[in-house]
């Protein structure tokens, strides 16, 4: 017997979305891309323009009854892989600061089961925690900047392209791929309450790049970009401290971090959950759940995903694009979006 | 039944919490405060660390007495920083924890080697070392400088370090540098790491300088900047020559100026570093703006406007001549450059090393 049924509401969905693409950008260009260069920020800006085709196709996209199976295993796949990296990014971030060696089971288990009682909570608590977040946010970030106010230095975001335009594209471009996990919890939203005349996806997504764009520009005033490959753990450093915070000043910056990267992962791992019940509809939500978070957390602990990722990254951008290709292939044409039927 | 389930799910999240465990323990932590680096052999490393006791004050412990000094120290041999650290951790009974170092000192013969940068960046690079730690420079040996190292006037060497190089940071007499900025220079694109200058010294007075300190406590003398040429250490600036360079980069609030045996102090308006770029000619350009100080007519501001200009002049001129750009002009010239790549191509430091200097100063009433 089915007791839960995962589901999220639009209006619950659209936050969650932004909030989990403008952090997996951010990721992406900050932390997973290697050596960050002066011409991140603009990457991150690209990135909205080859996402636009994909964006318009989540409008079109009525409903996900009729989403092909292949297609809803490919965006599962790629979800639960990207959740896993993510679980993994917490998981090393909590290792640079503890005390002492803790094995990464240890990080990894308590994350793995707030994220599994989230879940459990069903979609409109991830989507409304996203909401909360959005207004939280702003104040945290303000309290950063003014507490790391003297150490920006406007001059490190020059010269403007940094590595030069062709390494600015093939950054957006990755960085693009990444909408597909990010906003997957779009595809699993409850749409039958849905009324006209609602700003579509895209618009609100759009603004998603720009942010994460923002905050890429902060993080090169803080310290400046190298031209050699320093290890993730520095690029970490550089990004939570940028290696001049006094200790007591890095509390904030983390607590923006992590809450941060903790809601991308609760999103992504709902988001493969609710997929994987949609292509098993026999098995109970919290089963559906319980499996993903499990499997996310043993590829996690495996150390298998940061290779996966680096490997899929440049790629993903095809998958997305061919993803939107085939949804809107199979729903026919758009027909005007989400405008109710009047006949 | 719901929040007994969320009750136990809480206690379960606890338990699996790695603060929980008992490796976590502030006490089974050796804090380090100081970390000292000696060159030794050839390319070998002595690596001293300064470690508090836990439960004993300076106010506590007998100094003459090493027994029971609040202080232990660590000194190991090895033939790379891993491999120091490593031994580090096998001569201590405590885990090393170099979260809360205050100060590295690196000898000046350990500086001047060509692989110091990559020393720097194993530093920089190692999990949990505090990257803000301040960076000193000292002639001689760095175990020594450590071990000269004590509380005068307040309880703790901790705060004792970050108030004094606090203090003579404000005042000019040593740059504001970390361990974090002179690595991002090193491996950067923007202008040459800087240190502090440090160096030990008896009571009594200094060679030849007209103002010195005859009596202290204090053995260490932190006064002077420690110049790098990308991550090895070429030249050391005097305290003077310090204001002069803390001025130009904009990182003092006065300048304190001695002129004519008398020390005069300026406040700092404004400076702005500018670069003009025509074709493969460059020039340099410094605007300071400076508060005037009282009791001192027209003609006797301007005649102090040349000398300053003079020193100046003469500072920027002798770190030209090194090919070293502490002042910070690459920053500003990289921006007439649209990638590094084409920046780098300009070749910076050759341009740097013959470009003429324009000093504009105005000191307003």
């Amino acid at each position: 017997m089915i007791v839960l049924k995962l589901n999220i509401s639009r209006i619950a969905s659209i936050p969650a979305a932004f909030v989990g693409a403008t952090i997996r950008i951010f990721l992406d260009l900050a932390l997973d891309g290697g050596t960050i260069h002066n011409g991140a920020w603009i990457a991150a800006l690209l990135s909205a323009l080859p996402s636009i085709p994909y964006l318009l196709c989540l409008d079109a996209v009525q409903s996900d009854k009729r989403m092909a199976i292949p297609l809803r295993f490919m965006l599962l796949s790629v979800t639960a892989l990207d959740a896993a990296h993510v679980l993994s990014i917490c998981v090393r971030a909590a290792g640079c600061l503890t005390l002492d060696y803790v094995p990464a089971h240890f990080l990894a288990l308590p994350l793995a089961l707030a994220v599994l009682w989230c879940v459990w909570r069903n979609g409109d608590a991830v989507g409304y925690a996203a909401i909360l977040w959005i207004r939280v946010f702003p104040v945290l970030l303000l309290l950063v900047v003014t507490l790391q106010m003297r150490h920006y230095n406007a001059r490190w975001l020059l010269p403007l392209l940094g590595n030069g335009f062709p390494d600015i594209i093939r950054s957006g471009v990755r960085a693009s791929g990444w909408f597909i996990p990010a906003t997957a919890i779009y595809y699993v939203t409850d749409r039958s309450g849905d009324k006209s005349g609602r700003r579509p996806l895209s618009a609100w997504l759009s603004f998603a790049p720009a942010v994460a764009a923002l905050l890429l520009i902060l993080r090169l005033m803080m310290a400046p970009a190298g031209l050699y490959g320093l290890t993730w753990e520095a690029r970490l450093d550089a990004l939570l401290t940028n290696g001049r915070a006094p200790l007591y000043l890095q509390l904030p910056m983390m607590l923006v971090f992590f809450f941060s990267a903790f809601h991308l992962l609760t999103c992504e791992c709902f988001a493969a959950s609710a997929l994987l019940q949609r292509l098993a509809p026999a098995l109970d939500g919290r089963l559906c759940a319980a499996v993903v978070t499990v499997a996310c957390t043993g590829l996690s602990l495996s150390g298998f995903t940061v290779t996966a990722v680096d490997f899929i990254a440049p790629w993903l951008y095809v998958a997305v694009a061919a993803t939107a290709a085939l949804s809107s292939l199979l729903q026919g044409a758009p027909k005007g979006g989400e405008r109710p039927c009047n006949g | 039944m719901q929040r007994m389930r969320l009750a136990a799910l809480i206690v379960l999240l606890a338990l699996l919490l790695g603060g929980c465990q008992d490796t976590g323990e502030v006490e089974n932590q050796a804090y380090v405060l100081v970390l000292a680096l000696d060159a030794v052999g050839d390319g070998g490393l002595a690596l001293t660390a300064r470690v508090p006791k836990i439960g004993i004050s300076d106010a506590q412990g007998d100094k003459g007495d090493s027994g029971s000094s609040p202080y232990l120290t660590f000194s190991v041999t090895a033939p790379s920083w891993s491999a120091a650290l490593d031994a580090l951790q096998w001569a201590t009974p405590r885990r090393i924890n170099l979260s809360h170092i205050e100060m590295i000192v690196a000898s000046e013969a350990l500086a001047s080697r060509p692989s110091f940068a990559s020393l720097m960046n194993g530093m920089a690079d190692t999990p949990h070392l505090y990257t803000n730690a301040r960076f000193v420079i000292c002639p001689g040996s760095a175990r020594s400088f450590l071990e000269a190292e004590e509380t005068v006037i307040g309880t703790r060497l901790s705060s004792e370090i970050h108030t004094m190089l606090s203090q003579y940071a404000r005042q000019g007499f040593i740059p504001d540098a970390c361990l974090a900025d002179a690595c991002y220079c090193a491996n950067g694109i923007y202008g040459d790491p800087i240190a502090i200058w440090g160096d030990l010294a008896e009571d009594g007075s200094e060679d030849g300088a007209p103002i010195s300190v005859t009596k202290s406590p204090m053995r260490q003398r932190f006064s002077g900047a420690a110049l790098f040429r990308g991550g090895r250490f070429v030249q050391a600036l005097s305290k003077y020559e310090t204001r002069l360079l803390n001025l130009i980069r904009g990182q003092c609030r006065t300048l304190c100026y001695t002129w004519q045996d008398q020390a005069i102090e300026f406040p700092l308006r404004s400076s702005s570093r500018a670069v003009r770029i025509e074709g493969s000619d460059i020039t340099l350009s410094l605007r300071l703006k400076l508060g005037a100080p009282g009791g001192f007519g027209e003609k006797e501001l301007s005649t102090l406007r040349q000398s300053m200009r003079n020193d100046i002049a003469r500072l920027v001129g002798d770190c030209q001549r090194l090919g070293i750009d502490p002042f910070g002009f690459a920053e500003s010239a990289s921006g007439h450059f649209v990638t590094n790549a084409q920046w780098l191509a300009f070749d910076w430091r050759s341009r740097f090393a013959r470009a003429p200097l324009d000093i504009d100063i105005i000191i307003a009433k």
